[in-house]
C-alpha cells in the first residue's frame, strides 16, 4: 500500500463492502443494523489503514489540505459519522430502509473523498445520490409524506451533470480546459450541498424526506471538497476574481441565512439552515485562498460535519418520540428529556462557536485573517452568526423550557442513543480541543519561520511601537 | 525540556479545577451516573477551597513583582497568527480574582444549603462550576482570544441560570432575552479581538498601567468602540440595560453571583483591563462617560419604583455600575477598581439576604421606631405634574424595552417571516412539474407516483 493506487484499491473495497451491505438489510431485517455496523467497521479498518499508509508514504491526496492527514480525517469524521448514525438508529419497523439509506450516502462519500481518480469520484457521486432517485422512484417508503422534493431532486441531478462535465474536462487535462473544468466542479458543488444561491429546495427537502437520508446527506462533505477542488483550479489559472466573487457573495449570504434562520418554526427547518450556514462558511474560507483560510476551512468542514451529524441526532430522535414538533406546540420538554434537550442546545450552539468545539478554533482562525481584509465584512459574518446563535438558543427555550404541554410520554437516550452522540461529540470537541489535527502540517511551520518583529514590519512605525502593548516592566 | 515553576502552576488551578469540576459532574449525568447531593456538595467545598487556596497562593507567589505573563505554548497557530495561550497576573487580575474567589466560595457553599433537594441541585452546580472557571480564564487571560473563551463561558452560564426554574414560562422567555443580548454584545468583542490583532500584531492584553502610544486613525476608534459595546452588554448599560432586571428569574445564590456581583462587572474589567488601548482617543471615553452616565440616572429613576426586592438591587447595580463606567472614562481606574471591589461585597450580601427582606425591613424599622415613610426627593425639587409624569415614565421602565421592540426586534421578525415566506413560495415554484403535474407539499398518490417516474425523474 505504497501507491495511489493501491490505497484507492483499498477505499474501493471498502465502498463496494458498503454498498453490498447496503442491498442486503431488507433481506435480513432483523439483523440490518448489525450488518451496518459490521459493514462499517471493516470499512473503517480498510480505509484508516490505507490512509495511515498513504500519510506515511505522504503520497495522500491533495483533497483541501497539503498531505494526507486531512483526507485521513474526513475519512475518521465520515466514519465515526456513520457509526453514529446506526447506533442511533431506533429499533422499529423501517431500519432496513434507514441502514441503506446510511450505507449508500456513506459508500458513496468514502469513494469521493478516497479516490484520486475523476471516473470513481463520479460513481461515488452517483452512488451518493441513489436515495435521491429512490425518493421519487420508491412508494413512499423513502419519504415522510408521501410527498417528493421534487426541487431538491431536480438541482441534485442537475449538480451530478454538472459534476459529470467537470471531471470530463478535468480528465481530458486540456490547460483551455482548465478553467470550464473548475466553474463546472464549483457549481457541482454548490448545487450539492445548498449553498446560496442554491439554497431554496433544501428546506423542502429536509422538511420531506426522512432524517436517515437527510443527516448523511447534509453532513458529508463531499460538494465542499469539489468546490475546494474547483478553487484550487482556478486559484492555479490566476483567477482569483471569481473566488472573490464566490466569496463576497457567501459573505453576504450568510445575513440572509441567519435571518431565515430566525423565521423558522420547526426544528427540523432550524436544523437545515444552521448546516447551510456551516458549510456556506467552509465555502467562504476555501474561496478566500491561501493557507491560513485553507486552515480554517479544513476546520469548519470537520466542524460543520460532526455538529451537523450531532443537531441531526437530536432533532431526528426528538421527532421519534413526539414527531414533528413546532415550537408553538412544544414546550417544557427539558424535564422528561434532561440529556436529550443540553445534546441540542450543545450541539446546536457548536454549530457558532462554542468555545473549544472545532468552529471555534475554525472562526477564530478565519475571522482574524478577514478582518485583514475588511472590517466591514468581518462584522456582517459575525452578525451572521449571532442570528443563527439567537435563532438555536430560541428554538431550545420554545420547545424544552417552559411549561409542560400535553405530549405522549417519552423516555430520555437510551444507551445506544447515548454512545452515538458520544461519538458526535468525540468528532466536534476532540478536534476542538486539539486543533492541530484538522490543519495542514505547514502552517506550524510557516508560524514559527515567522518571527514576531517581522510580523508587523509591513505596518507603520507607530503600530510597530503598540506591537509592544505594555511589554515594559514586563516579566515573562 | 519546558520546566513549569510553582506559579505556572497554581495559576492555571483556579481555571482548570472549576472547569473540570463541570466537565466531570456532565459527563456523569450523561453516562447517567447521578451523584447524590452530599456527593456534589464535597466535590463543590473541595473544588472552591482549591480554587481559593490557589488564588491566595498565586497573588502571594506574583506580591511585589513586576506583572508577569506566563505562556503556556499556542493552542494552534497560522502563519501571523497564534492562538497563545498565557496567563496575566498584574494588580488587577489579581483583585478581582481574590474577591471572585472570596464572593464564589461563599456563595457556593450557601447554595448547597439554599437549593437542599431541589430537583435542578446537580445541574446548578454544572453551571456554577462552570462560570467560575469560565470568570477566572476571563480575569487571567493574558490574551484576547482566551478572553473571548472565558466570556463566551460566562455568558452562557449566566443563560442557563436564568431558565434554570424551567417549568415556567418566565424564566424561559426571560433566557433567550439575556441571550439575545448577550449575543449582540459579542459582535463588539468578536470583533474587537479581530481588530486589535490587526491593529497592534498581536493578541496579548495590555498589563495594568501600561502606558501606550495610539496612533489616530479609523482602527484604533473602531477597537475601541466595539470593546465599549462588549462591555455595554455584559454590564447591562445604555441600550442593554433592559436584560439585568430580567435575568433576576434565576436561583437567588445565582442572582447574587452574577448581576449583584461578578458577572455584571466583567465589562467593566474590559474596559479597565484594555484601557491603555483607548485612553488617549478623546472620543472612547467620552462615549464610556456617556452611556455610564445615562445608565446610573435610567437605574436611580426606574429602581425607584419598583415593587420588588430582586428588581430593586437589580436596577441600585444598574446605577452603581454605571458610575463605576463614568470613574473609569473619567480615568479614575484605581478608584474605578475598588468601587467594583465595594460594590460587589456589598450587592452579594443584599442579593443572598433578599428571600428575608421583609422580615429585615420589618426588623429595621422596628429597632429605629420608624414609620418607614419615604421622602420623595423628586417631589422636593419637581412641580408636581413633572413628578408624577417622571414616576409614570419610570414605572414604564422609561419604555426602553418598548423602543427596543418597536423599533429593532419587530422590524428584523418581520424582515425574516418575509425572507422566509418568499423562500417557500419561490420552493413551490420550482417544485412545479412542467406537466403540470402534483407540486409538492400535496399527497402524492400511485398514479402521481407512475407518472413521476416515467415524466421528470
Amino acid at each position: 500500500m505504497s501507491t495511489p493506487v493501491s490505497e484507492f484499491q483499498v477505499c474501493s473495497a471498502a465502498c463496494v463492502l458498503l454498498l453490498a451491505a447496503s442491498i442486503t438489510p431488507k433481506v435480513v431485517a432483523n439483523r440490518a443494523r448489525d450488518l451496518g455496523l459490521w459493514a462499517m467497521t471493516f470499512a473503517a479498518i480498510l480505509t484508516l489503514a490505507a490512509g495511515l499508509a498513504s500519510q506515511a508514504t505522504a503520497s495522500g491526496g491533495k483533497v483541501v489540505g497539503e498531505g494526507g492527514t486531512f483526507r485521513l480525517m474526513l475519512l475518521g469524521a465520515t466514519l465515526l459519522q456513520s457509526f453514529a448514525l446506526l447506533f442511533g438508529l431506533p429499533r422499529s419497523r423501517s431500519v432496513p430502509a434507514a441502514v441503506c439509506d446510511i450505507l449508500f450516502v456513506e459508500a458513496g462519500t468514502l469513494l469521493v473523498v478516497s479516490s484520486d481518480i475523476s471516473a470513481l469520484r463520479v460513481v461515488g457521486w452517483i452512488i451518493a445520490l441513489t436515495p435521491t432517485r429512490l425518493t421519487v422512484a420508491d412508494d413512499g417508503n423513502f419519504c415522510v409524506k408521501q410527498t417528493v422534493p421534487l426541487g431538491f431532486v431536480r438541482f441534485q441531478y442537475a449538480s451530478g451533470a454538472a459534476f459529470l462535465a467537470g471531471s470530463l474536462l478535468e480528465a481530458l487535462g486540456r490547460p483551455n480546459l482548465a478553467i470550464g473544468a473548475a466553474l463546472l466542479l464549483i457549481l457541482a458543488g454548490i448545487l450539492r450541498q445548498g449553498i446560496p444561491p442554491f439554497h431554496t429546495p433544501m428546506l423542502r427537502f429536509f422538511e420531506q424526506s426522512r432524517l436517515t437520508y437527510v443527516i448523511p446527506f447534509v453532513a458529508s462533505p463531499v460538494g465542499i471538497l469539489m468546490i475546494a477542488r474547483g478553487m484550487q483550479h482556478l486559484t492555479g489559472a490566476g483567477l482569483t476574481n471569481v473566488s472573490g466573487v464566490i466569496m463576497a457573495f457567501a459573505m453576504a449570504s450568510l445575513v440572509y441565512l441567519g435571518l431565515l434562520t430566525l423565521a423558522q418554526l420547526r426544528c427540523r427547518g432550524l436544523l437545515c439552515y444552521s448546516a447551510l450556514f456551516s458549510w456556506t462558511l467552509s465555502v467562504i474560507c476555501l474561496a478566500g485562498g491561501g493557507r491560513v483560510n485553507q486552515g480554517a476551512g479544513q476546520l469548519l468542514v470537520l466542524g460543520a460535519m460532526g455538529t451537523t451529524l450531532g443537531f441531526g441526532l437530536a432533532v431526528w430522535l426528538l421527532e421519534e418520540r413526539l414527531g414533528e414538533l413546532t415550537s408553538a406546540h412544544a414546550g417544557g420538554l427539558a424535564t422528561r428529556l434532561p440529556v436529550l434537550s443540553a445534546m441540542f442546545v450543545l450541539f446546536g450552539l457548536a454549530s457558532v462557536g462554542l468555545p473549544f468545539s472545532a468552529s471555534f478554533a475554525g472562526e477564530d482562525l478565519w475571522l482574524h485573517g478577514l478582518f485583514e481584509h475588511s472590517s466591514a465584512a468581518g462584522i456582517l459574518v459575525i452578525v451572521g452568526w449571532t442570528l443563527v446563535a439567537i435563532s438555536i438558543f430560541r428554538m431550545y427555550a420554545k420547545v424544552f423550557l417552559g411549561p409542560s404541554r400535553d405530549a405522549p410520554a417519552s423516555w430520555d437516550l437510551c444507551k445506544r442513543e447515548r454512545i452515538a452522540f458520544a461519538v458526535a461529540l468525540v468528532v466536534v470537541f476532540g478536534i476542538g480541543l486539539w486543533p492541530r489535527l484538522g490543519l495542514p502540517p505547514t502552517l506550524h511551520v510557516a508560524h514559527a519561520a515567522s518571527t514576531a518583529p517581522t510580523k508587523a514590519s509591513h505596518r507603520s512605525s507607530t503600530r510597530t511601537i503598540a506591537l509592544e502593548f505594555g511589554s515594559k516592566n514586563l516579566e515573562e | 525540556m519546558t520546566t513549569f515553576s510553582l506559579l505556572d502552576i497554581v495559576a492555571v488551578l483556579p481555571i482548570l479545577g472549576p472547569l473540570g469540576a463541570s466537565v466531570v459532574l456532565a459527563g456523569l449525568r450523561f453516562a447517567g451516573n447521578r451523584m447524590n447531593e452530599r456527593e456534589i456538595e464535597r466535590l463543590v467545598r473541595v473544588v472552591m477551597l482549591t480554587t481559593f487556596v490557589a488564588v491566595l497562593a498565586s497573588a502571594w507567589l506574583g506580591h511585589g513583582h513586576a506583572p508577569r505573563r506566563i505562556h503556556y505554548g499556542a493552542w494552534f497557530e497560522s502563519v501571523h497568527y497564534a492562538f497563545d495561550i498565557s496567563v496575566l497576573i498584574d494588580q488587577l487580575a489579581t483583585v478581582y480574582l481574590v474577591t471572585a474567589a472570596f464572593i464564589t466560595s461563599i456563595v457556593g457553599y450557601f447554595s448547597a444549603r439554599y437549593l437542599h433537594r431541589d430537583p435542578g441541585f446537580a445541574r446548578f452546580f454544572v453551571w456554577f462550576l462552570a462560570f467560575v472557571g469560565g470568570l477566572n480564564l476571563l480575569v487571567l487571560a493574558g490574551s484576547f482570544n482566551l478572553m473571548v473563551a472565558g466570556w463566551e463561558i460566562v455568558g452562557l452560564s449566566s443563560v442557563f441560570l436564568v431558565g434554570f426554574h424551567s417549568q415556567r414560562s418566565g424564566p424561559a422567555r426571560n433566557s433567550v432575552q439575556v441571550f439575545t443580548a448577550y449575543r449582540i454584545a459579542d459582535i463588539g468583542l468578536l470583533g474587537a479581538a479581530a481588530v486589535i490583532h490587526f491593529w497592534i500584531g498581536s493578541d496579548r492584553l495590555p498589563h495594568w498601567g501600561a502606558i501606550q502610544e495610539v496612533s489616530a486613525g479609523a482602527l484604533p476608534a473602531i477597537g475601541g468602540f466595539l470593546v465599549l459595546w462588549a462591555a455595554m452588554g455584559k454590564s447591562a448599560q445604555g441600550p442593554f440595560a433592559f436584560w439585568l432586571p430580567r435575568a433576576m428569574e434565576g436561583p437567588t445564590p445565582s442572582s447574587a453571583i452574577f448581576y449583584g456581583a461578578l458577572s455584571v462587572h466583567a465589562g467593566a474589567y474590559l474596559l479597565l483591563r484594555m484601557a491603555p488601548a483607548w485612553q488617549t482617543l478623546a472620543y472612547v471615553p467620552s462615549a464610556i462617560i456617556t452611556v455610564g452616565v445615562a445608565t446610573a440616572i435610567y437605574g436611580a429613576f426606574v429602581g425607584r419604583t419598583r415593587t420588588d426586592v430582586k428588581s430593586m438591587l437589580a436596577h441600585a447595580s444598574l446605577a452603581q455600575v454605571g458610575l463605576i463606567f463614568a470613574e473609569i472614562g473619567g480615568g479614575f481606574h484605581n478608584l474605578a477598581l475598588w468601587h467594583m471591589v465595594g460594590h460587589t461585597m456589598l450587592r452579594t450580601l443584599q442579593f443572598l439576604r433578599a428571600p428575608s427582606a421583609i422580615t429585615d425591613w420589618r426588623t429595621f424599622h422596628v429597632e429605629l421606631a420608624d414609620s418607614g415613610t419615604d421622602i420623595s426627593i423628586a417631589r422636593l425639587f419637581l412641580p408636581r405634574t413633572a413628578s408624577l409624569w417622571l414616576y409614570r415614565q419610570s414605572l414604564g421602565g422609561l419604555n426602553l424595552e418598548g423602543f427596543l421592540n418597536g423599533f429593532v426586534v419587530e422590524p428584523v421578525m418581520r424582515l425574516a417571516r418575509y425572507l422566509d415566506f418568499s423562500e417557500r413560495e419561490f420552493a413551490m415554484l420550482l417544485e412545479q412539474s412542467r406537466k403540470s403535474g402534483p407540486v409538492s407539499g400535496e399527497p402524492v398518490d400511485d398514479g402521481a407516483l407512475a407518472q413521476l417516474k416515467v415524466g421528470d425523474a
